[in-house]
């Protein structure tokens, strides 16, 4: 009898031990990756690497058209972009580019030709730039440079417009050619979902944005907004267009266009790229590329 | 026969003790305030590592009512969901269990950013601080809370469970000393 009150007696003081101790106070530890920045994959074993594709995005803006701040309803033909030593990394700390810190990379991974690419792909939300097996990790930056491609339907420019805008009666048939070259440097992709989460032997994604909204304005958003405050519009553009057409690289445009559209025009070229929702620093223009 | 007398005379005082004990301890149990009793209010407080998210587009203005997500450390999926105030501020409390790079989204209107907070292990603020600039100045270490979110202590608890344990050995022995 007593052995068994001794049982219960034992059960009931377990139960309230294991009660007790229910709530987890047990940290979690970060862990750092152990790879170096410039490592080889083929030094890696095959478990611990993925498949990082690199993505372009011009947004609903390119592939559906809008309508400009000042009323112009665009719409692309084509919207040619050549990125080139497109590299994603695993930054420590997270790199912020508009804190003006440089970035540190762990561990980066990059494409290795140019490629041209248009954002106008018909049927596709984002299009493909290119893959590469990278490490498994958390990407948290990307990069890229937009050069000036060798041949193709875009040679010489790093930035190709093509389309015709719509106002009352007028149309104006246009190709925009930016000849700048530009340099993006991102952090983390914003958006409705992470990205750059790569795991062993599995798929993940990055993002190049394109934000053409903060060229031409957005009919959808408050004059008032810094957005349209800020953004050139088509109508500057319609002004200097030729029976209705409009060929123009920068030097015509620096020609052509006020000398304040013309600034305001390059003054908007580094807002143009993105990851996601994400801003970038861009650095060819600052380094008077 | 002195002896089985005194067996029992024993048996039958571990028995009201036991029973006394029993009913103290459900008497008392009772007696202690309950969180959600419907007269009784418990107040308490304890300092948290509370994180102010300060959210303003590039010219100074406010992001105001604008979607924040909060991922803990190495998380996909949000751990919490929320919009700023007017002046663009967001209040949130990560979970210290979980300590490592916090990171905080957040969205409008097609612009947005993320920022990370690292989050030390036992290391708890007790003021808020801004996220852009977390310092060790901020944070003062405290040492873990007794039976946290249950508002007793572990002596309070101890002293419950021997109520209770003993109580039963009492009522068990009464009902061994019939059968004896």
């Amino acid at each position: 009898m007593y052995r068994k009150l001794l049982m219960g007696a034992g059960a009931i003081a377990l139960a309230v031990s294991l009660n007790s101790g229910c709530a987890d106070n047990s940290p979690t530890t970060k862990t750092d990756s152990p790879i170096a920045t410039g490592q080889s994959t083929e030094a890696l074993p095959a478990e611990a690497v993925g498949t990082l594709e690199i993505r372009a995005n011009g947004e609903d803006f390119v592939r559906q058209g809008f309508t400009s701040k000042d009323g112009w309803k665009i719409e692309f033909d084509h919207v040619y972009a050549t990125l080139a030593a497109v590299t994603a990394a695993q930054a420590d700390p997270p790199y912020e580019p508009e804190k003006g810190k440089e970035l540190q990379a762990q561990t980066q991974v990059s494409l290795a030709d140019p490629q041209t690419i248009d954002l106008k792909t018909a049927g596709a939300e984002t299009v493909r730039v290119g893959e590469v097996k990278a490490p498994a990790g958390r990407y948290n930056a990307l990069a890229w440079k937009m050069v000036k491609p060798t041949d193709g339907p875009a040679k010489g420019y790093p930035l190709l417009l093509q389309g015709k805008a719509t106002k009352d009666s007028q149309t104006v048939k246009f190709a925009i050619k930016i000849d700048q070259e530009l340099a993006f440097s991102c952090g983390e992709f914003v958006g409705d979902e992470r990205k750059g989460n790569l795991k062993p032997g599995e798929k993940a994604d990055l993002e190049a944005t394109f934000h053409f909204d903060h060229l031409f304005g957005d009919a959808e958003t408050a004059a008032t907004d810094d957005l349209n405050q800020g953004a050139l519009g088509f109508a500057p553009l319609a002004a200097i267009a030729t029976d209705g057409q409009l060929d123009a690289d920068l030097a015509t445009l620096k020609q052509k266009l006020s000398p304040a559209d013309y600034q305001k025009l390059i003054g908007i070229l580094p807002s143009l790229g993105h990851v996601g929702e994400g801003h970038c620093k861009e650095t060819a223009i600052q380094a008077g590329a | 026969m002195m002896t089985k007398m005194g067996h029992r005379a024993f048996m039958q005082k571990v028995c009201q003790w036991g029973n006394t004990f029993f009913i103290g301890s459900i008497a008392t149990f009772l007696a202690t305030p309950q969180p959600g009793q419907a007269h009784g209010v418990v107040i308490q407080h304890q300092p948290v590592a509370a994180q102010t998210i300060v959210a303003q587009y590039e010219a100074g203005k406010p992001m105001a009512n604008a979607q924040v997500t909060v991922y803990a450390p190495n998380g996909d999926s949000p751990w919490l969901q929320g919009t700023t105030d007017q002046d663009g501020r967001f209040l949130f409390t990560p979970d210290p269990a979980q300590p490592g790079d916090w990171q905080v989204r957040v969205r409008q209107a097609g612009h947005g950013g993320i920022i990370t907070i690292p989050v030390q292990a036992g290391v708890k603020a007790n003021h808020a601080i801004a996220a852009s600039t977390p310092t060790s100045e901020d944070s003062v270490t405290q040492g873990p809370t007794d039976f946290p979110g249950t508002g007793y202590t572990g002596l309070q608890k101890g002293v419950m469970a021997a109520s209770v344990v003993w109580g039963m050995v009492g009522t068990a022995s009464f009902f061994a000393r019939r059968k004896a």
